[in-house]
């Protein structure tokens, strides 16, 4: 267990690693002059040299590089090009909304997925199973923003009982955290239901039915455990397919978390929070991963005692 | 008869033969899963209604009852009328005209995104699969650090390099659709080369090239073609979700996701422009996703997963 | 030997809701199975052997149904037990050990859970009680170490090993009937003796019933007193052991025995039955084997044979019905 805690942790310092080669790349070869961008083309050329050289600007790109690494270690991004506020300032105060935002979402598609994904898999081939699964479908392929849309026309415009944007109201929440649960919630059911199915197609389901185990207990002792393995794989892709859905949620919401800062940032060309956000989410990413696969190696026996060859 | 010639004789056989397994698997596979696929009648119905779209986007000119640019400013956010079936949009345009034409940017980009990705992903997925190794570490390395950002945030990043518009659109949904392909195919590939036929194929002297072109990669297939079916409406939603950023297509060229955007400052007055194009996404997407899902279990029914 | 019946099977009859059609996997068979008694089923795979042993446990899952028949355990219908009474039935009257021990096994438990569980559920037992009686089981069916092997998950262990904790499993309630379906066919054929040897020894110990599946009959000579023949869902010979091998009636009785490759024998080929096994979906008419056996005769093709009995054998042929002579 310990050499696959081990290789999991290199594995991911690693992939932080080239995350950061990759941000700083592209902000790189993008056309543009930063500085030009930041002081809005009033500059003379003198002032220009100036702030370039303040930022650091003036170095041969691998030494920017190196700089733009040790300084992204202690978590330290810069200022904002357009209003000069350190950028980690502007993140601690978006991401606890969009983190906030992300796990209502994920406990509402966790607790309609798995609800419904059993049912569904419980009762195949019936209509209960069909009538889901029909829905589900309709659910993903309807895009997050224009859902979203539509519930502020009908309940925001039209029966005019929540708010349609903004984060003053009281129930600001409820129709975001919709959106995006009913959306994963749905992608998940579908997941689960399979899993479930598989599950519970196995010979070890026939064995323990053979032994005598209730029916009600061969689905929540012996294939729950062995469908959660799929099942928290998917579940760390969704928390994490979440926070791109929030990106655009939150844009149709007008709420200020990270998805208004990233989109903000690109509009304005502002490379320091780009980048932050950037490195931000990556960051994120890989330690829900790491939770995943760590999750992973407690519920399955063959991963924890041989060490993770799968 | 010299040793050299005897061997490449024996080659020649082995390929034969290992082609021929190929082909008679193949074959059976094909017209199994087509038997499986007729009997879904809904997965048939979304492909006739996609075929139908793509009919109606490249006749879109001469279907759509006005030019998607024509502004009539009198006649501004209008309800549905004889004139205006949907009714009209801001600028006085009609919205059905408008709806019409831009299932010709949903469609492009979900085809173009595709002819990008899955060369890359195949072609990726299957050298890192069949060396494994450094190779495969690298390559899957890449893949991790490429899906540890949230897509639409890379999108929006590459959008940023690459600049608005169409095109940058199909570059950019390129880089990043080829990455759950390539993982796809590297899975199937270590799978696969473990197989017999691909020991024969290297028993008999076969190149790594051959193998990877001639044995692995048309075993794929069947999984490449319930990826494409399943990615494209992914593109398609993208596509919309940077135009409705501001990011994607510019106006006034008629694209469902920028419709969207400029309807949410109408959405009290003219509601229909912000249901009926979102209506259209929701069915394009509908269809290839039921197409996906039908085509997956008649072809493949181990990507259940997917 | 004691004849008093454990089991009764009258007219089973079961079938699949496929896609394609109905298949009626196993049509109205009846047999008996006596206390103490081996009894093994010999068949091609998907001559309704396995669904049989199955049905005994009515374990039979959509889109299967057992659609006719009685299967009497000491005089109770098994097919009429409520969903409580099937509980407590399977497992503890009758238990039953599978093919695939690695796929049987649940990957994610040790194997001392997976044995306590069907102890606990038939007995009121504490855990320490049912720790006890796992480890004695583990021992009796010769697994070393058994008090390491207790905690062990089923993919540490080798396939004999597994096979023979699936073994303890169902021997865990003394069960009066122990059903094997294939149990050697996934192991290696050193292990497979072992296995088969265990069975044996433990049927003795414990004064129970076994009945025993198999496709090979190799298999069958060693440990069986009576045996039946299935053939397309039908038993076409049934006969004790000793009967079948020096004296098989039924036509495919005679082409499996001479289908199993002799040492002792310097044969240049291997004898193979021709024809295909028919396709259960479809209405036949006459004996199922007629399109293979050399013996068959226009009646064969055209009427249902009935069981007659010859001797102590009970066949389903026409060869011993009383106008096979005069017969087209």
């Amino acid at each position: 267990m310990l050499k696959y805690i081990l290789s999991r942790l290199g594995q991911a310092v690693i992939v932080l690693l080239l995350a950061t080669i990759v941000t700083f790349v592209l902000v790189n070869v993008a056309p543009g002059d930063p500085v030009i961008t930041m002081l809005q083309k009033r500059a003379d050329q003198a002032q220009i040299d100036r702030v370039r050289r303040e930022l650091g600007l003036d170095k041969p790109l691998i030494n920017q590089y190196f700089d733009f690494l040790t300084k992204a270690i202690r978590f330290d991004f810069g200022n904002s090009y357009s209003n000069r506020i350190p950028v980690m300032q502007l993140i601690k105060q978006a991401f606890p909304v969009t983190i906030k935002l992300g796990l209502w979402s994920l406990l509402f598609a966790a607790i309609f997925g798995i609800t419904v994904g059993t049912l569904s898999a419980v009762f195949r081939g019936t209509l209960i199973d069909k009538f889901i699964m029909l829905l589900a479908i309709f659910q993903i392929s309807a895009p997050a923003f224009w859902f979203a849309m539509m519930l502020q026309i009908f309940f925001g415009l039209h029966l005019k009982i929540l708010p349609v944007s903004g984060m003053s109201h009281p129930l600001w929440m409820v129709l975001p955290v919709t959106v995006l649960g009913l959306r994963y919630g749905a992608m998940s059911a579908r997941l689960i239901r399979t899993s479930m199915l598989d599950a519970l197609s196995q010979d070890y389901v026939r064995t323990a039915k053979a032994k005598g185990v209730a029916d009600i207990l061969v689905v929540m002792k012996h294939v729950l455990k062995n469908a959660s393995i799929p099942i928290m794989t998917m579940l760390g892709g969704m928390l994490r397919s979440m926070l791109s859905g929030a990106v655009v949620v939150e844009r149709v919401f007008g709420i200020q978390g990270m998805g208004k800062l990233a989109i903000d940032a690109v509009m304005s060309r502002d490379i320091n929070i780009i980048q932050a956000t950037c490195l931000y989410s990556a960051f994120l990413f890989v330690i829900i991963n790491l939770i995943v696969d760590l999750t992973y190696g407690l519920l399955d026996p063959r991963i924890r005692i041989t060490g993770g060859a799968k | 008869m010299s040793i050299f010639n005897r061997r490449s004789q024996g080659k020649d056989l082995a390929e034969r033969l290992g082609a021929r397994e190929d082909e008679l698997r193949a074959s059976t596979l094909y017209r199994d899963a087509w038997i499986r696929l007729k009997k879904n009648k809904l997965a048939l119905f979304a492909f006739a209604a996609i075929v139908v779209i793509v009919i109606i986007a490249i006749f879109a000119p001469l279907i759509a009852p006005y030019a998607p640019e024509t502004q009539d400013l009198k006649n501004r956010n209008q309800g549905p009328s004889d004139a205006h079936l949907l009714g009209t949009d801001s600028l006085g345009r009609d919205l059905l005209s408008r709806i019409i034409h831009g299932s010709r940017v949903s469609l492009m980009v979900g085809i173009i995104t595709e002819c990008i990705a899955v060369p890359l992903g195949v072609l990726l997925g299957s050298i890192a699969g069949y060396y494994g190794g450094k190779i495969d570490a690298v390559i899957s390395r890449i893949i991790e650090t490429l899906s540890s950002f949230p897509f639409i945030l890379f999108a929006m990043v590459l959008m940023y390099v690459f600049g608005t518009g169409l095109v940058a659109v199909f570059v950019a949904l390129g880089i990043i659709g080829w990455i759950g392909l390539a993982r796809l195919i590297r899975g199937q590939v270590i799978q696969l080369k473990e197989r017999e036929f691909v020991e024969a194929a290297r028993a008999a002297g076969a190149s790594d090239l051959t193998i990877i072109f001639k044995h692995l990669i048309p075993n794929c297939l069947s999984t490449i073609i319930v990826v494409i079916t399943l990615d494209i409406p992914d593109d398609i939603v993208y596509e919309a979700t940077l135009s409705f950023i501001g990011l994607g297509v510019q106006p006034p060229m008629p694209s469902w996701g920028s419709m969207l955007a400029e309807s949410m400052k109408y959405m009290r007055d003219n509601p229909g422009y912000a249901i009926y194009p979102g209506l259209a996404l929701m069915f394009l997407v509908l269809m290839f996703n039921t197409l996906g899902d039908g085509l997956r279990d008649a072809l493949d029914p181990k990507l259940k997963n997917l | 030997m004691a004849q008093e019946v454990l089991i009764q099977v009258k007219d089973l009859l079961t079938q699949f809701r496929l896609d394609d059609g109905l298949l009626t996997a196993v049509n109205g068979i009846s047999f008996e199975i006596h206390k103490g008694e081996t009894l093994g089923i010999v068949g091609e795979s998907g001559c309704g052997k396995s669904v049989t042993a199955l049905s005994l446990l009515n374990l039979i899952e959509p889109p299967g149904k057992v659609a006719g028949g009685e299967i009497l355990c000491d005089g109770v219908n098994v097919l009429k037990m409520n969903k409580r009474e099937l509980r407590s039935f399977r497992g503890n009257q009758i238990a039953m050990v599978f093919q695939e021990p690695m796929t049987s096994l649940n990957p994610v438990f040790t194997v001392g859970n997976q044995i306590d569980e069907v102890i606990r559920i038939h007995n009121r037992v504490s855990s320490h009680e049912a720790r006890e009686r796992t480890i004695e089981l583990l021992r009796l069916v010769n697994i070393p170490l058994p008090e390491q092997r207790y905690g062990e998950y089923p993919h540490q262990l080798s396939g004999g090993m597994r096979q023979r904790v699936m073994i303890a499993m169902a021997l865990a309630c003394n069960p009066k009937l122990l059903i094997c379906d294939e149990p050697t066919t996934a192991l290696d054929v050193t292990v497979q003796a072992q296995v088969l040897k265990l069975i044996n020894k433990l049927k003795r110990q414990m004064d129970m019933a076994i009945m025993l599946i198999t496709h090979d009959l190799a298999v069958i000579s060693s440990i069986a007193d009576r045996v039946i023949i299935m053939y397309a869902g039908q038993i076409v010979e049934e006969a004790i052991e000793r009967e079948i091998f020096t004296n098989p009636l039924h036509p495919y009785t005679e082409a499996l025995l001479k289908s199993i490759p002799s040492l002792s024998k310097n044969t240049e080929e291997l004898y193979m039955i021709k024809g295909m096994v028919p396709n259960l979906l479809q209405r036949h008419e006459g004996c199922l084997f007629a399109p293979r056996c050399e013996y068959a005769r226009e009646i064969c093709r055209s009427v249902e044979p009935s069981s007659c009995l010859v001797g102590n054998t009970k066949v389903l042929c026409h060869k011993y019905m009383d106008d096979w002579e005069v017969a087209p």
